[in-house]
C-alpha cells in the first residue's frame, strides 16, 4: 500500500523531508534535482494562483500523481499530524520532547491543537520521521488504512461565524458560495444545504484520505471554487483556501449519510511557532 | 472475525417490553438477581453489578472472540451500519439519527423515545450477511469503539460514589496487572467514557478486565461496606484511565467514538414510570438520598432528563 503525506510549503523550507511516507512539497518553486523537494512547476498546476493557498498542492496531486497512491495526506510546514509509531519506551529514550507532546495530547480529549514553541521539538519530529524503519512505516500504513479520512479536530464554533471572522469583507462571497453549492454535487444532496453552515469544520485543509475519496472530494470542490474565482477575480487574498477548509466538513457529512461503515478520525494538530520551523 | 456484544437487560429495558431476539453478534445478557454469595469464581456477577456483571461473565467465559462488546440494552451504542436506501425507507427514525450523528458527531448521547429504541433494535435484528460483513469490517479497523468522554469531575452523581472510594481503589489497582505500567498522574483524569459501554479487541479487554476484577475483589475485602453501585463508576473511570494509557503507550491506537442512545420521556413526566424502584433509585443516586428529597420528586423534576437509573 502506498501512502504519501505531503508537507505543503509556499517557500523553500529549511527542513526538507523526503521519505517513503513524507515529502516536502513547495508550490511555485523551480524544481531542484536532488533537493528532495517536490514542486508543482510541471504537469497540470495552479501554482500561480496564490489565493488557493495549499489547495495548489492538492490540485497538483489530484491532476498529476494520484494514481500512484492508495492514500494521500496534506499538512503544513508548521502544522503537523502527530504521526508517531514508536512505543512509549523507545520514544522516551530517543525523542524525549515528543513524549511530552504525546502526554499533552492524551491529557486533553477535546484539544484540537497542541501549540509548540521549541525549534528542538520540530527538529526532533523531523528526525523521528526520517528514522522510521520498515516495521514502523508499516505501523503507520496500517493505522492510515484503518480510516477512510483522517482530518484535524474541528474548532467548536459555527463555520459561518469563523468565516466572517476571517473575512469581514467577504460576506458577499459566502452568500454566493451557498447559492452555488445548492446545485453542486455532493453538497446539493445534503438535505438542507444551509445545515452545513451551522455545523462544524476541521480547518487548515489538512487531511489524509483514501485516494478514491480524495478524487471525489477534489472533483466536488474545484468546479465550485474555480467558478467563484472566475466570477470574483478581485476576491481577498487566500480566500479560496479559506472557503475550501469549510467545505471539507460538508463533504464528510455527505459521505457519512451515503456510505455506512466509512471510518473517519479527527485528530489534533501540532502547531509550531513560525520561528520554530526555521 | 468473531464478535460478541453483550446487551445488559436492565429492569428499565425489561419494563419497556418486546425484548429483541438477537442471533450471532448481539446477545441479550440477563444476570441473576442479587445474592449474598460473592464467590464469583465461575458464575455471573450479580445483577447489582449491572453491566459489570457482563464484563465478568465475558472474562470468565468468552474466550474465543476477537472483539467483545458491552452495553446497556436501555442505552445501547449507536452502531449504524445498515445500507442507506434500506435504512431510509424502512427505518426513517434511525436514518434521522444517522443525520444527527453526521452533524453532531461529538455528542456522547442522543435522547430518543422508547419507540425509536425499538426501531433501532429492529435494525439490528434485520442485519443481513452484507450488513454483518460491513459491521465486522468497521469494527476490525478499530481497537476500541466507545462513547465520547463525559466530564466526570463535573458530575455530582458520579462524584458522590467516587470521591469516597477512588483513591483507595487506585492504591490497589496500581499494583495490579496492566495498571502497574500506568503513570500515577493518569489516574487523576477528569474525562472518561460513561456507562461501561464499549467494543474492544479481545486481548485489550482481557488485560483490562483481568486487572480490574483482581483489583476490585481485593478492594471489596478491604472495604466490605462498599456501596454496591460504586462498582459501576469505579470500572467506568478505570476504563478511562486505561484508554488514556493505551493512547499514550501507542499513539496509533485506533479509537472510534459513537453516541449512546438514551431513552427519555418526550416531556416532563407527571408520574414515575411503571416499575420505578425507590430504594434502588436512592441507592444509585446517592446525591439525591443525601439531599433529603424524595426519589419520585427528583425523578420527575430532574432525573428523567438526566436519564438517572433505578436498576
Amino acid at each position: 500500500m502506498k501512502v504519501k503525506i505531503f508537507s505543503c510549503n509556499h517557500v523553500r523550507p529549511p527542513h526538507v523531508i523526503d521519505t517513503e511516507l513524507f515529502q516536502s512539497f513547495v508550490s511555485g518553486m523551480v524544481p531542484e534535482p536532488g533537493s528532495g523537494i517536490l514542486t508543482d512547476m510541471g504537469g497540470k498546476n495552479i501554482a500561480s494562483a496564490q489565493k488557493f493557498c495549499e489547495l495548489r498542492h492538492q490540485y497538483y496531486i489530484w491532476q498529476n500523481e494520484i494514481s500512484q497512491y492508495d492514500y494521500v495526506g496534506f499538512e503544513h510546514y508548521r502544522r503537523l499530524f502527530n504521526i508517531d509509531p514508536l512505543g512509549i519506551d523507545a520514544l522516551k529514550a530517543r525523542y524525549p520532547e515528543l513524549e511530552v507532546i504525546r502526554d499533552r495530547i492524551t491529557a486533553d480529549p477535546h484539544g484540537y491543537m497542541v501549540g509548540v514553541d521549541e525549534a528542538s521539538t520540530y527538529q526532533m519530529i523531523m528526525a523521528m520521521r526520517r528514522s522510521l524503519v520498515a516495521d514502523e512505516i508499516m505501523a503507520v500504513k496500517n493505522w492510515v488504512k484503518s480510516y477512510d479520512v483522517i482530518y484535524t479536530l474541528p474548532i467548536f464554533e459555527l463555520v459561518e461565524d469563523n468565516y466572517a471572522w476571517c473575512h469581514p469583507d467577504g460576506s458577499y462571497l459566502w452568500a454566493e458560495m451557498k447559492q452555488v453549492l445548492a446545485t453542486s454535487y455532493p453538497y446539493s444532496r445534503v438535505r438542507n444545504v444551509l445545515d452545513f453552515v451551522a455545523g462544524w469544520s476541521g480547518y487548515l485543509n489538512m487531511y489524509i484520505m483514501r485516494s478514491e475519496l480524495f478524487v471525489e472530494y477534489m472533483d466536488s470542490i474545484f468546479p465550485v471554487l474555480l467558478g467563484l474565482e472566475r466570477k470574483f477575480p478581485d476576491a481577498p487574498s487566500r480566500i479560496w483556501g479559506h472557503i475550501s477548509e469549510r467545505l471539507l466538513g460538508s463533504f464528510i457529512i455527505q459521505k457519512q449519510l451515503e456510505t455506512p461503515g466509512l471510518r473517519f478520525r479527527a485528530v489534533p494538530n501540532l502547531t509550531f511557532a513560525r520561528n520554530a520551523c526555521e | 472475525m468473531k464478535l460478541i456484544i453483550y446487551s445488559y437487560l436492565s429492569e428499565k429495558r425489561s419494563l419497556m417490553g418486546d425484548i429483541p431476539v438477537y442471533e450471532e453478534v448481539f446477545s441479550i445478557f440477563n444476570p441473576p438477581p442479587e445474592r449474598d454469595d460473592f464467590s464469583v469464581l465461575n458464575g455471573q456477577g450479580p445483577r447489582s453489578w449491572g453491566p459489570i456483571a457482563c464484563q465478568y461473565y465475558a472474562l470468565q467465559n468468552a474466550s474465543n472472540f476477537d472483539y467483545i462488546g458491552f452495553e446497556n440494552a436501555a442505552r445501547p451504542m449507536f452502531i449504524d451500519i445498515l445500507e442507506t436506501v434500506r435504512l431510509r425507507e424502512s427505518y426513517p427514525d434511525i436514518f434521522a439519527l444517522r443525520e444527527k450523528f453526521a452533524r453532531d458527531w461529538n455528542r456522547s448521547r442522543f435522547d430518543i423515545t422508547a419507540a425509536v429504541l425499538k426501531d433501532y433494535e429492529a435494525t439490528r435484528v434485520a442485519f443481513n450477511d452484507a450488513d454483518k460483513a460491513r459491521l465486522a469490517r468497521w469494527i476490525e479497523r478499530a481497537d476500541i469503539v466507545v462513547p465520547q468522554v463525559g466530564n466526570g469531575r463535573a458530575d455530582r452523581f458520579r462524584l458522590v460514589h467516587l470521591d469516597p472510594t477512588w483513591d483507595d481503589f487506585v492504591a490497589i489497582a496500581r499494583n495490579t496487572g496492566i495498571f502497574q505500567r500506568i503513570p500515577e498522574h493518569f489516574f487523576t483524569i477528569d474525562f472518561w467514557p460513561w456507562h461501561n459501554s464499549f467494543i474492544m479487541r479481545a486481548d485489550l479487554f482481557a488485560a483490562f478486565a483481568d486487572a480490574a476484577f483482581t483489583s476490585f475483589f481485593e478492594f471489596r475485602i478491604k472495604f466490605p461496606g462498599l456501596n454496591q453501585y460504586a462498582i459501576r463508576f469505579l470500572f467506568e473511570k478505570l476504563l478511562g484511565v486505561y484508554l488514556r494509557y493505551t493512547s499514550y503507550a501507542n499513539a496509533l491506537f485506533r479509537k472510534t467514538e459513537v453516541p449512546l442512545l438514551h431513552v427519555v420521556p418526550k416531556s416532563q413526566p407527571t408520574a414515575v414510570p411503571e416499575g420505578f424502584n425507590v430504594e434502588n433509585y436512592m441507592g444509585i443516586n446517592a446525591d439525591v438520598a443525601a439531599s433529603g428529597g424524595s426519589a419520585e420528586g427528583h425523578f420527575m423534576n430532574n432525573g428523567w432528563l438526566e436519564d438517572r437509573d433505578w436498576d
